[in-house]
């Protein structure tokens, strides 16, 4: 039984019990949407997933990240002597090596993050000894990208830089208006053959009075042309409110976090999204490429930005090699690690782009069109 | 500091090489040049009209003329005060931390052959005697000598200029050629004062308002809008007010009994209605069949053998295998703040992006763009130069080891070894501060959501 319907025979029960006239009961958008047993979804929060527990206590038992960009620098050359040393022995030296990283031994302590809780997917079906258990009890989570980035200053809510910066982007910059439009839905509590499209929006995000707050209800019109490349159809079922895609050889993500068009790429990629008639929350989660994250991430946040929450890009990427747990390479050694990225949706409606007719007079009538 | 005669003869053999190089001034575009209001200029200065900035003064040799005006950096700040010149005969040799974390007083690469502000960026001196005209004014340097100013803001030349027409100092309209927070300098567009014009890399762009883009549409006739009814819910006009007078080439025409609207060589004028929804799209509605983005000069089109593909993001031009274009920025941590981007620069900075050090591994990484060596453009912006791929240094035809290819505003573009399929961008905005100061940036015909253009 549809919710509407159950909504409106409890508002009629009950004006009955009270001896009233029945009000007319309230519609959300999404309720609306579901008439046509379709609705959509625009991305309105992002974030690489970290899971945080007050202080860090679990899951960064030995504090949080040492050595940022200032902090080796100082600890390499610490000689403050003006003309001491050599740009090039060491901050283009520093930043070459950012630039084309290697897996030698670094001499700097790197903090991974551990506990036994993370945000995620099981991508490989297995509960192993170095997965995690979710936040809601599942078991087998692969994120081994949290164990890199857990301990991160830069990466940790509510005041990590880039937390908050990259934050303030997905809500504020068009480019990441990614939208999931679920068709041949029948029922958002359970659904066993749902289909799925990801695409991107061309609007603004809506928002209450203060700007802060999302709102479902919002409209946006569909980019055709540049989202192409990550235009994408997947199957999915609903099963107790929590729509899980079916894995796919890659899953394509819009990403900027600060302007730098980005395009994250999940192998075996799935999206596991909590779905209501408002909203939707959840993960996109699979194996991620280490070179095109580690160098859209050093696109995207500079050594400078790094500085703020001492985020080690040398570290990083000898970390990444060595927690990667999937698809080797020709070497042998995985390029892949298992990640994942949070996400909150609120629905909205879509507008494909019109086909224009011109009338005999001159002036363009519009017919929507799909 | 005395300026050492290795310097000197560094900058005259740029000077000849540069020259050679540069054969002929650029050619303007046959069909569209812009209006500018025309003021009194010192003796001997002149208006030129270039291909992509515009109308830009020069001097009495046709070098086009720049100023620095002083702006905050990360760290600190940098340029001229008003009335004043910063750019001397000084060799910086230093860092001076303005780009945090790295501290100051780094000796810089070359240091003891470095140029000097002034040499690089020669001041437009005045005679002893000169006197202000107009908005120029005359100002005296630390050493005595008299410069001129526009606006106040001192005025130089470009080492990197050596004809008439040539910007290769720097430009307002990226990519490539961003040299320290200077700017070339010229007149004002003739343009409605509801109007700005901003340099773009295709050309000087219209836009309305401080900010929106004007189109004009197809289905138009010359002073009659048919933009009516529905096609203003997308479409919106420029308005003219009652008082709004027709100037150059912009008139008034009236598209209903007293509601005025403007018109650029006699085509309605527009900006796009749904801006207001999205206000970081950038010329979205160039994607509109039949509505045009509105030049008042356009750029003569790049080599025919490259191609244009779409991206994520928008536009690029790449080569004849659809291999994204990149041309690299960097501009040194000092006090001068001059730009390591050209081939005569310093190469450390390059080399460390792109290869560690590693020249071989810099060709793999980013590979220049090969051009037959007799090939031609038609515009003035791009041409053919040979170069050393080891060094990274121009080079002579028939040198070993030289290659030729393809330039843009006199410095290399490149492909990148990341993009496997037309329209991928994984260069771009690799290297420091998003490529900006030591790195590459994607050639963007069109950035639809970010509009570095």
């Amino acid at each position: 039984m549809s919710l509407i319907l159950k909504r409106a025979l409890l508002a009629t029960a009950v004006a009955g019990v009270l001896g009233t006239s029945v009000p007319a009961a309230a519609v959300s958008p999404g309720e609306q949407a579901l008439k046509n047993r379709a609705i959509s979804y625009v991305m309105t929060d992002s974030q690489w997933a970290v899971y945080q527990t007050p202080g860090g206590k679990d899951e960064c038992p030995n504090g949080l990240s040492k050595w940022g960009p200032r902090e080796r620098f100082k600890e390499m050359f610490p000689d403050r002597t003006p003309g001491k040393y050599s740009l090039k022995d060491t901050q283009i030296a520093l930043e070459g090596s950012i630039w084309n990283p290697d897996t030698s031994p670094d001499t700097f302590e790197y903090i991974l993050a551990g506990g036994t809780t993370s945000y995620g997917a099981n991508l490989d079906g297995k509960v192993g000894p170095n997965d995690f258990t979710s936040p809601e009890g599942e078991k087998g989570i692969d994120n081994q990208l949290f164990r890199v980035i857990g301990c991160d200053d830069n990466m940790r809510g509510p005041n990590g830089t880039i937390y908050g910066v990259g934050g303030n982007y997905v809500r504020n910059v068009t480019f990441n208006r990614m939208i999931v439009e679920l068709t041949n839905v029948d029922s958002l509590a359970n659904d066993a053959d749902v289909d799925v499209k990801i695409t991107r929006g061309l609007d603004k995000l809506m928002t209450d009075s203060g700007g802060d707050r999302m709102l479902p209800g919002g409209t946006q019109r569909i980019d055709t042309r540049w989202a192409k490349k990550f235009t994408q159809t997947l199957k999915g079922k609903i099963v107790d409110g929590v729509l899980r895609t079916t894995p796919v050889p890659v899953l394509k993500m819009i990403d900027t976090r600060n302007r730098t068009p980005i395009e994250d790429l999940f192998r075996d990629g799935v999206l596991v999204l909590k779905v209501s008639s408002d909203y939707a929350e959840g993960v996109a989660a699979g194996y991620v490429d280490i070179n095109r994250f580690y160098f859209n991430f050093n696109k995207e946040f500079n050594t400078f930005v790094q500085a703020y929450g001492r985020t080690d890009a040398h570290g990083m990427y000898k970390k990444m090699k060595e927690l990667a747990d999937a698809y080797p390479g020709k070497d042998g050694k995985n390029t892949a690690i298992s990640g994942a990225v949070l996400m909150k949706f609120a629905q909205a409606f879509v507008e494909y782009p019109a086909k224009q007719v011109v009338k005999d007079d001159g002036a363009p009538s519009l017919k929507p069109a799909r | 500091m005395r300026v050492n005669t290795k310097i000197a003869g560094l900058v005259a053999a740029l000077a000849v090489v540069s020259f050679a190089a540069q054969a002929a001034a650029p050619k303007k575009s046959d069909t569209l040049i812009e209006d500018y209001v025309a003021e009194p200029l010192p003796p001997g200065f002149q208006v030129i009209v270039t291909e992509r900035d515009g109308p830009v003064f020069a001097d009495a040799k046709g070098h086009t003329l720049y100023n620095w005006p002083h702006r905050g950096l990360r760290i600190g700040s940098a340029g001229d005060y008003a009335g004043k010149s910063a750019c001397t005969d000084e060799r910086v040799t230093v860092t001076g931390g303005h780009m945090e974390p790295y501290p100051p007083g780094l000796t810089v690469p070359n240091a003891e052959n470095r140029p000097t502000c002034a040499q690089v960026w020669p001041p437009a001196l005045a005679d002893a005697d000169a006197k202000p005209v107009g908005a120029w004014s005359v100002i005296t340097r630390d050493d005595g000598r008299k410069q001129w100013a526009y606006r106040n803001q001192a005025v130089y030349t470009s080492f990197l200029d050596h004809g008439p027409g040539d910007v290769l100092g720097t430009t307002a309209a990226g990519p490539g050629g961003r040299a320290g927070g200077r700017n070339v300098v010229g007149p004002a567009s003739n343009v409605p004062p509801v109007f700005t014009v901003n340099s773009t890399i295709r050309g000087r762009m219209l836009r309305a308002d401080g900010r929106a883009m004007v189109y004009t549409w197809d289905k138009d006739q010359p002073n009659r809008s048919n933009c009516t009814a529905k096609c203003l819910n997308d479409w919106k006009p420029v308005y003219a007010s009652a008082l709004a007078e027709s100037r150059g080439q912009f008139n008034v025409f009236e598209r209903e009994p007293g509601i005025r609207q403007w018109a650029f060589r006699g085509r309605p004028l527009y900006t796009r209605a749904q801006l207001l929804g999205a206000p970081d799209l950038n010329d979205e509605g160039g994607d509109v069949p039949g509505w045009r983005e509105v030049y008042v000069q356009t750029v003569l089109p790049p080599p025919k053998e490259f191609t244009q593909q779409d991206t994520i993001t928008g536009i690029v031009l790449a080569d004849k295998h659809g291999k994204t274009l990149y041309v690299y920025n960097c501009q040194e941590d000092t006090s001068d703040q001059l730009s390591c981007d050209y081939p005569e620069a310093v190469q450390d900075y390059r080399l460390a992006i792109c290869g560690r050090g590693d020249p071989v591994r810099c060709q793999q990484q980013f590979p220049y763009v090969p051009a037959a060596k007799n090939a031609k453009s038609e515009s003035g912006l791009w041409t053919v130069m040979w170069i050393n791929p080891n060094t990274g240094r121009r080079a002579q035809e028939g040198q070993a080891g030289a290659m030729s290819v393809w330039a843009f505003r006199d410095r290399p573009v490149y492909t990148y070894e990341g993009d496997l399929e037309p329209g991928d961008i994984m260069g771009h905005q690799f290297g420091e501060s998003e490529g900006l100061n030591n790195g590459y940036t994607a050639y963007f015909i069109k950035n639809v959501f970010f509009g570095r253009e």
